[in-house]
């Protein structure tokens, strides 16, 4: 019965009757949606788990107040995902320096190849999908940092260019453009890691 | 087309990409082939959920964080429900000890009450309208009060008066007037008490008319010391009109004393009230 309710009804049900099952239903419909984003944002399952729990509190919170940016106007999903942007920010900037040092390490020669098998030390033996998606996953953290949100909230959280556009403060075209400029990056990204792959392979043979 | 209607229209939903390429030149295919090489990998990144528990924790803290708020909530009006019901409860017991001490009569009994005299001292007695204290004492009952009670519910000279000769004339004659009364309560009642005790009542007489002369002789024309002595023989006729309604003088007879020196120029004038003077003042 609760699976055919919108966004709002569940909301309001939460609110005004405390009822915790429409609280689970909403959860659970857009957790891959928000996890997805979060763990893009700080590519760590356990602080994505964290920040999760974190955006969902200060949900709760603004909704029992009945103030802050929240109206019921079906747009649950996306005022949520603007908590979820704010706490995944705040987070990156708390661990920035730790963070501007890996990009650092990265333009230094560092290579997208040892990046990945730091992650994966089996990747080699895993399918090749499995791989893609880690080598893609690393890609996406090495775009910039307007690119990889907009990527993000849009495969991840499944949001229109107008909502992001509003999301980030910024025009269509220029989520337009920042998504054009993200798909050639990952594009150009992933041909030199399979070369570098196919290169390491014909070295090992 | 340009590339960002390129990249709309590749994420527009349902899109046929063969008819699209066809509508565009070499280098935006290119693109195209890109775009759409990227895009597919990104869709085919596995989508991630939670670690297991954690929907369960976020629902829990949820539910604990909204019951912790009701409860909040009941505990505040609760909390204000009883400021509301003690400060009720002081109020009434105020309200009930105030009653009780004036049913007993240990409180004044409101004069503002009392008919026929003004509660506004404030209003100037020459304009049109406002009734002269005289008009006020003659339109008051009789048995509603005492003459010492009219005495006292006088409005205060600096109140009355609009310009200093018109109110310390008018004081005058009021004046007068409340010891005549004072001379004919005396000599109405000879034997309500010794003769001792209308003494007083004669003296504050004698001052009184004794400093009315004074003015009259216009030795201070700037009016402040004849004001003070009228101030002072009025102050002494009043406790004195106090001794004779039958109420105890106690320490407030010694403020009625005239200053020093006021009774030395009323013995030189009126050399013949030497006795009264030194009875009066050796009490």
């Amino acid at each position: 019965m609760q699976m055919h309710q919108d966004d709002a009804e569940l909301v309001s049900a939460f609110v005004e009757n405390a009822d915790e099952k429409a609280f689970r239903t909403l959860v659970e419909r857009h957790q891959e949606r928000i996890y997805g984003f979060l763990l893009g944002m700080v590519r760590e399952p356990t602080v994505a788990d964290d920040l999760f729990q974190e955006t969902f509190v200060k949900a709760v919170r603004a909704m029992q107040r009945q103030r802050g940016s929240y109206t019921s106007q079906g747009r649950w999903l996306q005022w949520v995902m603007r908590i979820a942007r704010n706490t995944a920010l705040d987070h990156l900037r708390s661990r920035k320096r730790s963070r501007m040092r890996l990009v650092m390490e990265n333009e230094e020669g560092l290579d997208l190849d040892q990046i990945v098998a730091d992650g994966e030390p089996d990747a080699s033996d895993k399918l090749h999908r499995q791989q893609q998606a880690v080598w893609l996953s690393a890609c996406i953290d090495r775009l910039p940092p307007e690119q990889r949100e907009v990527v993000l909230m849009r495969h991840e959280s499944e949001l229109t260019f107008r909502e992001i556009a509003e999301l980030t403060d910024c025009s269509i075209n220029t989520a337009l453009g920042r998504m054009r400029y993200a798909l050639l990056n990952l594009r150009r990204m992933l041909q030199e890691t399979d070369a570098n792959e196919l290169e390491r392979i014909e070295l090992a043979s | 087309m340009n590339s960002l209607e390129l990249v709309r229209k590749l994420y527009d939903g349902e899109i046929d990409i063969e008819a699209l390429a066809k509508d565009l030149d070499e280098d935006a295919r290119q693109e195209l082939t890109q775009l759409l090489e990227a895009k597919a990998a990104l869709e085919a990144l596995p989508r991630s959920r939670p670690a297991p528990g954690v929907i369960d924790g976020v629902v829990a803290e949820a539910v604990r964080r909204k019951e912790a708020r009701s409860t909040m909530t009941l505990i505040l009006t609760n909390r204000m429900l009883q400021r509301l019901a003690a400060a009720a409860v002081v109020v009434v017991a105020v309200g009930v000890g105030y009653l009780t001490l004036r049913t007993d009569g240990i409180l004044p009994v409101d004069r503002a009450n009392a008919p026929a005299v003004s509660s506004e001292p404030t209003v100037a007695l020459g304009q049109a309208g406002a009734k002269e204290p005289d008009e006020e004492m003659a339109e008051a009952p009789a048995e509603s009060m005492n003459f010492a009670d009219q005495v006292e519910q006088k409005p205060a000279p600096a109140a009355i008066a609009a310009s200093p000769d018109e109110g310390r004339e008018r004081d005058r004659s009021v004046f007068r007037q409340d010891f005549d009364e004072v001379g004919a309560l005396a000599a109405a009642e000879p034997s309500s008490g010794s003769a001792g005790d209308h003494l007083p009542a004669v003296l504050g007489r004698e001052a009184f008319l004794a400093d009315s002369s004074l003015k009259k002789e216009g030795e201070d024309d700037s009016g402040l010391m004849t004001w003070d002595l009228e101030e002072e023989a009025f102050r002494t006729f009043f406790w004195q009109v106090r001794a004779l309604d039958g109420r105890s003088p106690g320490e407030d007879w010694e403020e009625a004393v005239p200053l020093e020196g006021s009774f030395e120029r009323l013995e030189k004038q009126q050399p013949g009230n030497d006795g009264l003077l030194k009875t009066r003042g050796e009490q």
